[in-house]
């Protein structure tokens, strides 16, 4: 696979996920996928993640702001906005707008996205949510 | 420069971090060096470092992973 081709992939996973097609998606990733920031491990386990967060965030939407490719990754950096209309991890619905900048590494073998990493600026997210950190 | 060339400059800037050398700074950074996340320049980075290194006088930072492309350089660090 070209590094284009990768990065199509990426693309087209952004794609799915802004559609809210969680099983879209899905099509695009290794069944024995593992994301080492948000300890998702397979399918399920990524597509019950996916669910949850459209639960909470009714609009959730990405926007690629870069994509590099080198080797076997794709890292790419977004801006994630959405709005806190649904319960999300036991948070009741704020209504409060969120603004998340993150960067999404992606290791994709055969084809398919098989490791992800995650680095997220999640500080807006979590005061909006009434979330303290300690 | 070359993506492995441009790769070494970063981890350079990221040693002199650890070793918190703000000397070393203006030899990796240009004068007209902008940071569009905090939007600063150079004379503020350099203030926001010093003031780190204040704080945190045992910082380190430690490079997971690196990847390059054209003129950019993107690091995983902890």
């Amino acid at each position: 696979m070209s590094l284009e081709e990768n990065k199509a992939i990426i693309r087209r996973y952004y794609e799915a996920a802004n559609k809210h097609n969680v099983d879209l998606a899905a099509e695009l990733v290794a069944p024995d996928f593992i994301d080492y920031t948000n300890k998702i491990e397979g399918l399920e386990s990524l597509k019950q993640f996916g669910n949850m967060l459209i639960k909470g965030f009714p609009d959730l939407h990405w926007t690629i702001e870069d994509i590099v490719a080198e080797e076997d990754k794709v890292w790419v950096r977004t801006t994630v906005t959405g709005t806190h209309k649904g319960e999300y991890r036991g948070v009741p619905p704020t209504g409060e707008k969120i603004t998340m900048r993150c960067v999404d590494i992606w290791r994709i073998v055969d084809g398919k996205i098989a490791e992800a990493w995650a680095v997220d600026d999640l500080l807006d997210f979590y005061k909006k949510l009434g979330i303290r950190v300690t | 420069m070359s993506s492995e060339e441009n790769k070494a400059v970063v981890r350079k800037a990221i040693e002199t971090v650890n070793k918190q050398d703000l000397s070393l700074v203006d030899d990796l950074v240009a004068p007209n060096y902008f940071d569009h996340t905090t939007q600063q320049g150079l004379e503020q980075h350099k203030e926001f470092l010093a003031m780190l290194f204040k704080g945190f006088p045992d910082l380190l930072m430690t490079i997971e992973d690196m990847i390059a492309e054209g003129d950019r350089v993107w690091v995983r660090t902890n």
